[in-house]
């Protein structure tokens, strides 16, 4: 069965973190998901906008919001910060009639409508909710065996709680879940849950490095050989800054960070150059290695 | 030696009247400081104030049934007739004036207009997790705090010191840090309230343990009509420490509806505009109504009853959000379950016997403002209306007069008997079994009295007084943040202040309001509308009677059966 | 049911130890009900605050098994490790000092700054001009977001932290108030130094959306007076979204007038894995049919002013 999804990426899976893009696309396409991209979408705005006008903050996730109604029901993206601002304003804009006409009274020059009927979801809840495990684990070629992943979740896939409602209180959280399906072990760490610091790493970043540094030197202190995180803003704190942490706090430099796409791809067989693995700061060649020999089990199979 | 710091007047007390007789006091231009056993505007009884009366003279017809409320309900006629002339005079023009300068905001619709509860007895509200108390205390503790008026908080207060003739200061116990020192001051407001932790469920808090009544009676004040203690009846019962959760037996916002109370057969036995549709707060009925179940067998003091919202629109019910988030943080529904209930001690009608046109006590250099006070059962707004009238009285006083003389023997005497307390001994007894046994002597005696439970809990707390006291051994001598301390200190004032209250309804030879003694079960306004007062002066105990007037509203009977009185 | 209860008395220990404690379960017990048992009936002399019982005061919040929670609001649980709030001296045991959180709002004027005399009561004011501050005005500065909060658990920060920012915001938005809030926020609390990880939120006893309706109408204020970092990185951000139709990680830094060396490390890292490309900071390359996003903008911009 074919999935159809709108698909926003937003600006580190078009930038610093291209790979994100290319291996959610690789990943999409092992299950005849169609993720077609929105054209011209603009920007979810970060923490930025948000900071700026309210009323602009509603304004640019709804554009997103109306180009994506066009295309289907459901809206993806990669970044946990886009996630919850997308998610927020649909919610906000379903509820409140005068922002709802707002808003779209600013979309009218440009010939967009915003009426509330896309649902937004992280790629990773495709992966855990629409598929499924049977799809899942019918894919998987290199089961991710005895491989100890520390799940990093970013903030805003589950806080606020007002916003992310269910997906902020499950037993068994997304990440935890998909990394156990593709055969890996959960590394359990008190900073899973908590803030890599990237909205303040440019202007305060001693916060950042000192935040990260120390959920990163649990993760490693509790035997991680990876970290996965489905934030590019969370990785790009966790790869690029790490070799900063490495001298200055509690992380030991050498924790390779992947996107979720990344994970399940390896698993599912995709090449490492075509993840884009190469392109991260902090390099994974152990990790590969270590996928590299796994073999599939009877009991892999459903 | 012991530091000694020095102020004009000192304000002993963080609520309602405290904070209003600092800052007048203040505005007198008299120098303050104010001492606070707990937080300033987080403890105590002011907290709790769920809504603020709102009078008006405009609307005779209103003020008429305030009166009647103010009056026969709500005090039984031992109200001071004319200071209620005068404090309502404040409610009108002073009271919100002064709050809302400071920010605060009483509820309004869309339009503007005041949102009351329009029960019989108008009130406003100004919300902070369902009470009005919270927010207008938070803005007087700013305003202190932002006029820099010296706070010692989380600071006992363990004596008043007195050079003979009058008040000269207290000792203090920042039993944060364990230091002891003393504030020598021209005059001495005490605003210490009038809900304390005296019997087993209590609506006092912690620190509440009746220090005001207690130092003030050892410095040789005269207490009136302390028997007259109210207590809550549909209060939660589990978990223990929500007994402070009131479930309103009057209106709440948005409906003239309240609460109902069940007995354990499921019948309903009181709902207030039934069975009480002059009261604003009708607690004095709803014990009676549950007495009679008691002795029915179909309810207990401590449970067996319940009261609930169920037969009032859910909708309506969980507009008032506090009540139903407590609901709910149970697991209940509001709009469906009933919660099970327990009586809680609560407001006491008596106090310090004071002069209502200064709020002086009998003991000159002292006074006494809020429920702390005889005068009046209390309230936000009559309590700040009595901080005000005793910070400029004090404050005036003070401007004229010299720094008192400390008496040094007596400082180094109470330094003796507080650091008296501080030996560690493995084995106890420990102070918190002391204090536990006084409040279930004191919940023992409970609402049905006579001549002979009386005695028996005099000789009771006796007992802890000299067989417990003497021998309390602490877990450590540290002198930080020690409660064991500061348990032993309440245990002293607790058994004071408990004694006092017992001798005085020993001598009240009646019932009336939420006093009822099954010996005397009648109300008796030839003999005892009055100040029933009882003093201590070395050693001895004193009583008197001190005739109440009742100029603007007097009773319209001499004599009924106490379960018959409509107050 | 267990508790671990940490004791500290600093005039006597060297340091803190946790002493175990067996308590039985009650129907509906609080944390706050396990505490008392410990002090009543164990008779233990365990520091900790408690003055109402009922959610008003505030002055209970502890740590329980990591959590900051008000112990009177919040149910029992199995076994419980308590802790004093983090980020504030400990005077002893559970109780901890709150004389930094009083000296830090002693300096946002915490008080309402009339911007006319007052008029007399009622005074006019409608429950519309005060609705965006009704959850804040139920904040009972019980502590436990400052304890959740990392910026000040880093303990190296001039961050005022959320229950400072929430009395603040309470004032800036408050209709009557005419004190210069924004400069407050901006340069006093530091109110750009938030994070944005909401893990304020989920232990606000009172259920205030503290980063929503107390922080960010405080960044937006501070946004328009601001110079600090946060606010020009804000400002950098639009215009090269405008510029382009998608924000860059290079243009955004050089915009910001972001050229500190000790970014540059990283930057460098970045450019050898192609993550990066300096000369993006000025070029780059722009979206087709940028005109009508930029237009939509601006005019949601404009109706915010």
């Amino acid at each position: 069965m074919k999935r159809r999804y709108a698909y926003f990426p937003g600006c580190s899976a078009k930038g610093t973190c291209r790979e994100l893009d290319t291996s959610t696309n690789a990943v999409a396409a092992l299950f005849d998901v169609e993720l077609q991209e929105l054209e011209n979408p603009g920007c979810t705005g970060a923490r930025e906008f948000r900071a700026i006008s309210e009323q602009l903050h509603l304004t640019a996730n709804a554009r997103i919001l109306a180009l994506a109604e066009r295309v289907a029901s459901a809206l993806v993206v990669v970044c946990d910060t886009c996630l919850l601002n997308l998610i927020e304003v649909n919610q906000r804009l379903r509820e409140d009639a005068a922002a709802r006409e707002r808003v779209n009274r600013a979309l009218k020059e440009e010939g967009l409508q915003y009426h509330g009927k896309v649902e937004v979801k992280h790629f990773l809840w495709v992966l855990t909710e629409d598929l499924g495990e049977a799809a899942l684990r019918a894919r998987i070629v290199r089961p991710l065996r005895g491989l100890r992943v520390a799940p990093f979740y970013g903030c805003h896939i589950q806080r606020p709680a007002s916003v992310l409602q269910e997906h902020s209180v499950r037993d068994v959280p997304a990440l935890d879940w998909l990394c156990t399906v593709l055969g890996a072990e959960v590394v359990d760490y008190p900073g899973a849950t908590r803030c890599c610091g990237f909205h303040v790493v440019r202007t305060d970043e001693k916060i950042a490095l000192r935040l990260s540094g120390s959920h990163l030197g649990q993760a490693k202190g509790n035997g991680a050989q990876c970290v996965v995180t489905p934030c590019p803003l969370c990785h790009t704190v966790l790869d690029a800054y790490q070799p900063k942490m490495a001298s200055t706090h509690a992380a030991s430099g050498d924790l390779p960070i992947l996107h979720v796409s990344q994970l399940a791809g390896l698993a599912m067989g995709l090449d490492a150059d075509a993840l884009g693995i190469p392109r991260h700061v902090v390099a994974c060649e152990d990790v590969l290695t270590h996928v590299a020999g796994a073999r599939l089990a009877s009991s892999d199979r459903p | 030696m012991t530091k000694v710091l020095e102020t004009d007047v000192l304000v002993i007390g963080g609520g309602a009247a405290g904070t209003n007789a600092a800052l007048k006091a203040a505005d007198r231009g008299a120098q303050v400081a104010i001492v606070v056993k707990g937080l300033l505007g987080k403890s105590g009884c002011s907290i709790f104030a769920a809504f603020t009366p709102y009078f008006t003279k405009t609307d005779e017809q209103a003020r008429r049934n305030r009166w009647r409320f103010m009056i026969r309900y709500y005090n039984h006629y031992l109200a001071d007739q004319e200071y209620c002339a005068r404090m309502e005079d404040y409610m009108c023009e002073e009271f919100y004036p002064d709050l809302e300068r400071l920010g605060v905001y009483w509820r309004r619709d869309a339009q503007g207009n005041l949102e009351m509860i329009n029960a019989r007895n108008r009130s406003l509200v100004a919300h902070k997790q369902g009470a009005t108390g919270p927010i207008l205390l938070e803005k007087r503790r700013r305003e202190i705090q932002r006029r820099a008026l010296p706070l010692y908080e989380e600071c006992a207060v363990t004596s008043l010191l007195g050079d003979g003739e009058r008040v000269a200061g207290a000792t203090v116990l920042d039993y944060r840090t364990g230091e002891f020192f003393a504030i020598r001051a021209k005059n001495v407001v005490l605003a210490t309230g009038h809900s304390d932790y005296l019997a087993t469920r209590a609506t006092g808090t912690r620190e509440q343990s009746a220090d005001g009544l207690a130092m003030a009676l050892r410095a040789g004040a005269e207490l009136a009509n302390l028997e007259i203690q109210w207590w809550h009846v549909s209060d939660v019962l589990a978990p223990k420490s929500w007994m402070r959760y009131h479930l309103y037996p009057n209106p709440l916002m948005g409906t003239l509806e309240t609460s109902r109370l069940y007995n354990s057969a499921g019948e309903m036995f009181y709902e207030q505009k039934t069975h009480s549709p002059g009261a604003s707060a009708p607690y004095t009925e709803q014990l009676r109504r549950l007495c009679l179940q008691v002795q029915a067998g179909k309810a207990r003091w401590d449970g067996g009853y319940t009261s609930g919202y169920d037969h009032i629109p859910g909708d309506i019910i969980r507009a008032y959000q506090h009540q139903a988030k407590v609901w709910g943080k149970l697991g209940l529904d509001v709009a469906r379950d009933r919660i099970e209930c327990g009586i809680t001690m609560h407001m006491r009608h008596g106090g310090l016997n004071v002069d209502t046109r200064t709020m002086a006590t009998t003991v000159p250099g002292l006074y006494a403002a809020g429920g702390l006070g005889c005068h009046y059962l209390g309230g936000f707004g009559p309590a700040s209306y009595d901080g005000k009238v005793a910070g400029e009285a004090a404050a005036e006083d003070a401007l004229r007069r010299a720094l008192p003389r400390l008496p040094q023997q007596a400082l180094e005497a109470e330094a003796a008997r507080v650091f008296g307390f501080l030996q560690a001994d493995a084995a106890g007894p420990r102070p918190m079994q002391a204090k536990l046994r006084v409040r279930q002597i004191m919940w023992d005696l409970g609402y049905i009295k006579n001549e002979k439970n009386m005695q028996a809990a005099l000789a009771a707390l006796q007992e802890v007084r000299e067989q417990s006291v003497p021998r309390l051994r602490l877990q450590s001598a540290s002198r930080v943040w020690n409660t064991g301390w500061l348990d032993a200190l309440d245990t002293c004032s607790m058994l004071d202040a408990c004694e006092a209250t017992v001798r005085s309804g020993l001598n009240r030879k009646e019932s009336r309001g939420p006093f009822y003694r099954e010996d005397y079960p009648y109300v008796d306004n030839e003999h005892w509308l009055c100040r029933n007062i009882v003093a201590r002066v070395d050693g001895e105990w004193r009583s008197r009677q001190q005739k109440i007037e009742v100029p603007h509203l007097p009773p319209e009977k001499n004599r009924e059966p106490f379960f018959e009185a409509d107050y | 049911m267990h508790l671990r209860v940490y004791r500290f008395d600093p005039s006597v220990d060297r340091e803190p130890r946790y002493e175990s404690y067996e308590v039985p379960y009650q129907p509906r017990m609080r944390i706050m009900d396990a505490l008392d048992y410990v002090h009543e009936v164990l008779a233990v002399d365990i520091g900790y605050r408690w003055l109402c019982g009922s959610k008003k005061c505030g002055s209970c919040a502890v740590n329980v098994n990591g959590l900051p929670k008000l112990a009177c609001w919040e149910p029992v649980q199995e076994r419980m490790t308590i802790e004093p709030l983090s980020n504030l001296p400990v005077i002893r045991d559970l109780v901890t000092s709150r004389a930094p959180y009083e000296a830090a709002l002693a300096k946002i004027s915490p008080t309402l700054v009339r911007r006319t005399e007052y008029a007399g009561f009622p005074e006019p004011l409608k429950s519309t001009d005060v609705a965006p501050t009704a959850h804040l005005r139920e904040c009972i500065q019980c502590l436990a977001c400052q304890s959740a909060c990392p910026v000040l658990r880093t303990g190296d920060t001039d961050f005022a932290g959320p229950a400072l920012l929430v009395a603040l915001s309470e004032l800036a938005q408050d209709p009557r108030d005419g004190a210069e809030r924004a400069a407050l926020a901006s340069d006093v609390a530091n109110v750009f130094k938030c994070i944005s990880c909401y893990a304020c939120e989920p232990v606000c006893p009172a259920e205030i959306p503290i980063v929503r309706e107390a922080i960010e109408p405080l960044k937006r204020m501070a946004y328009r007076v601001g110079s600090t970092p946060g606010a020009r990185r804000a400002h950098a951000f639009l215009d090269t979204v405008k510029q382009r139709g998608y924000a860059n990680a290079a243009a955004v830094a050089a915009r910001s007038g972001d050229f500190g060396l000790g970014a540059l490390g990283v930057a460098l890292k970045m450019r050898r894995r192609g993550k990066l490309k300096f000369s993006d900071a000025l070029g780059g390359r722009a979206t087709p049919g940028l005109e009508g996003l930029r237009r939509t903008y601006e005019t949601s911009e404009k109706e915010d002013k």
